[in-house]
């Protein structure tokens, strides 16, 4: 049996992703296996001419890094689709459109090589070409990386087309944090009150994104006393993270007694920053995409 | 070639199913016409109603969403439309943050006995939907 061609394509990565790959035990145990035909980044490495000159279909497994910018990213990701037979949207800015998703939602984003490109959003992947699997995670994480690495390379049968390796439970299935199922009174962050490392985050009153976002990291912010930020993108089943979490957290906030609702709606206002917390990587591929004008 | 040209907003309304839906029961049997605008689906309460359904409401094409249920202290299940209320409270923050406009979602609360109010009501959201013209996600894409 031939060999099995790989290729990885970083479009505006952040770096942590090409040393996820780098490092993962993973990859050096397909390279026995397979044979790469490029690494490169974009930003000149391998221009569009570089890639015509492999035949249609001659990457066997094509590796995607980094969100979707301007129509020059649009076109090298069409013509790698074309020169690829599987391709991996690699991390969440492949996957949702990642950090640099939020620049969609700044107002008037002049961030160079980001940002409303030409008036353009950065886009995840999928809104541009057909994915075959999924590898969540900022940057995925090294056992994930293994498995779909071993599935997608080393075995007989190949994973159902639109695989997501991750959890399909949530986060909260991997944490071992306490509940205590206090009401929330108050929104905290946790940059300004540090939290209890026992306690659920939630409950504690931060804004933690675990319940809609899928598992499979071991929920290893949590275990540094961090809140998830949902890089894993949502559970299946969820189609907007941030509107979930939303719904989850203005739920839990509950007085009783006289001036109910007055109180209830000063803690929600207390919540800043809204878009950037829960929609911190999934911004790009939530319903909205970005910044819209309406009715102003 | 239609004559009317006009701008035809989609409204979805979740109605909770023990005041707002009832009203808009008898705004029927009363024959009372209202705007063709508005797709009525029946909820038991409307803190059933989820942000992710509003969301997706919305993707599919909906210009405005109209939550009726019941006025606070007369909810069915103790507190569901307060709750409801206050998801829908902080969703619109959320929305407003990427520059959609709140206004599209209202919430109303109507009695079953007033099908003139609910007539009233969806008149009234559906002209201020048609001034606010067509929900600018789906040209997002």
């Amino acid at each position: 049996m031939p060999n099995k061609t790989l290729a990885i394509y970083a479009a505006g990565d952040c770096g942590a992703c090409s040393q996820s790959l780098f490092l993962s035990q993973g990859l050096q145990e397909v390279l026995d296996k397979a044979e790469l035909l490029f690494w490169a980044t974009g930003n000149g490495d391998l221009t569009s001419q570089d890639v015509e000159e492999y035949g249609d279909r001659d990457i066997d497994v094509l590796i995607y890094v980094g969100p979707v910018t301007g129509q020059d990213a649009v076109s090298m990701a069409k013509l790698l689709r074309r020169k690829a037979r599987r391709v991996i949207a690699y991390g969440a800015c492949a996957h949702l459109g990642g950090l640099c998703g939020l620049a969609n939602v700044t107002p008037g984003a002049k961030l160079r090589g980001y940002g409303q490109v030409n008036g353009e959003f950065v886009r995840p992947l999928a809104a541009v070409i057909d994915v075959d699997y999924i590898a969540a995670g900022c940057p995925p994480p090294q056992g994930m990386v293994e498995t779909m690495m071993k599935q997608v390379f080393l075995s007989d049968e190949e994973p159902e087309k639109g695989t997501v390796f991750a959890n399909e439970k949530a986060v909260c299935a991997e944490c071992d944090r306490k509940h205590v199922h206090n009401p929330l009174t108050e929104i905290k962050r946790y940059h300004t009150t540090p939290p209890d490392p026992e306690i659920c985050l939630i409950d504690q009153g931060y804004v933690c994104l675990g319940p809609v976002t899928r598992g499979g990291c071991e929920a290893v912010c949590l275990n540094s006393n961090r809140p998830c930020t949902g890089c894993a993108g949502p559970v299946s089943g969820v189609r907007d993270q941030g509107g979930a979490i939303l719904h989850a957290l203005a739920s839990l906030v509950s007085f009783s007694g006289e001036g109910k609702q007055a109180k209830e709606r000063e803690v929600l206002d207390s919540m800043l920053d809204i878009v950037g917390t829960t929609y911190k990587y999934s911004a790009a591929s939530s319903v909205l995409k970005g910044r819209v004008s309406d009715g102003e | 070639m239609s004559q009317n040209t006009e701008f035809q907003p989609k409204i979805i309304a979740f109605l909770c199913k023990w005041t707002t839906y009832a009203a808009a029961d008898l705004c029927g049997v009363s024959r009372m016409p209202y705007a063709s605008n508005i797709s009525i689906i029946r909820v038991n309460c409307t803190g059933e109603v989820s942000s992710d359904m509003i969301l997706s409401a919305f993707e599919k094409g909906a210009d405005g969403i109209l939550i009726g249920g019941c006025r606070p202290g007369h909810c069915r299940y103790e507190g569901g439309n307060l709750t409801g209320s206050n998801r829908i409270y902080l969703l619109k923050r959320a929305l407003k943050e990427f520059g959609f406009s709140p206004d599209r979602i209202r919430e109303v609360g109507i009695a079953g006995a007033q099908g003139l109010i609910f007539q009233r009501a969806v008149e009234a959201f559906t002209e201020d939907i048609r001034a606010l013209g067509p929900s600018p996600v789906m040209s997002n894409a």
